[in-house]
């Protein structure tokens, strides 16, 4: 997808969503997401359906695997 | 059903795959220790001698073609976890004891989680998987739900089975994201 500008409020919401034992909370744009305790590959999983689910965009594993922040994430989404 | 030879090992996906040997008896060990995730997997014996016995008694029934247990590595040949093939009754066979380091690539767990199933159904030729996951495993039970049906559960596990026409969407589902 061209252009898709995230919605960066609602893709942090939805991002905490796929925790099930981290307060909301601690979820920020520049979040470093692999220092969560709970963050796993079945976590990236989830991710990666939620952005297809919630924003209709994709994101693959090779662009979760170069990012480092939550906001990493947006622009890659953003400029896939 | 097809036999995986002894010196079995594959490239794909960027990761390699082969059988275990006993001299992977300390690494086996190691993960099944250390890893976070290995809670949910039966307990075995934390010393590296009772498991090459172990994996003496495996070597035989993969030479009898009864038993895959392979281990995937990096591309460098690292090793960084297993997924054991077993059960192999009629045109069915059981995935398990899946099972990878914590903090490796977040892609390499289902691209390993593929290439099983992508030797168990077009490699060794079986028509079905099934698989058992405990109930409180809620994100592995979740990722398997996509794509296996639950044909019985306990107390304790969901019992889940995948044809070949699930097989098929669950690996184009994965092609397009790994």
């Amino acid at each position: 997808m061209e252009n898709n500008k995230i919605d960066s409020n609602l893709f942090v919401e939805k991002f905490a969503e796929q925790f099930e034992d981290t307060s909301a909370d601690t979820f920020k744009l520049d979040t470093i997401f692999r220092d969560i305790e709970e963050w796993d590959s079945m976590i990236a999983l989830s991710i990666i359906a939620m952005v297809d689910e919630t924003f209709n965009a994709k994101l693959t594993g090779e662009a979760i695997k170069n990012s480092k922040t939550i906001e990493d994430l947006i622009d890659k989404i953003e400029t896939n | 059903m097809n036999r995986l030879p002894a010196e079995f090992e594959i490239f794909n996906y960027g990761i390699f795959v082969r059988l275990v040997q006993k001299s992977d008896a300390a690494f086996i060990v190691n993960l099944r220790q250390h890893n976070k995730k290995s809670i949910h997997l039966s307990k075995i014996s934390n010393d590296v001698e009772m498991q090459e016995k172990w994996l003496e008694s495996y070597k035989i029934r993969e030479l009898n073609g009864e038993e895959y247990y392979l281990i995937f590595e990096d591309d460098t040949h690292k090793p960084f976890g297993l997924i054991r093939l077993y059960d192999f009754v009629e045109n069915t066979f059981t995935s398990g004891s899946w099972i990878m380091k914590d903090g490796i690539p977040e892609m390499d767990s289902f691209k390993a989680d593929l290439i099983a199933a992508e030797i168990g159904f077009d490699v060794l030729k079986f028509e079905k998987c099934v698989i058992d996951v405990r109930k409180e495993n809620k994100k592995v039970v979740a990722y398997h739900k996509k794509f296996f049906t639950v044909f019985k559960e306990d107390e304790q596990n969901f019992y889940l089975s995948m044809n070949r026409e699930q097989f098929e969407k669950k690996q184009s589902f994965l092609k397009k994201i790994i």
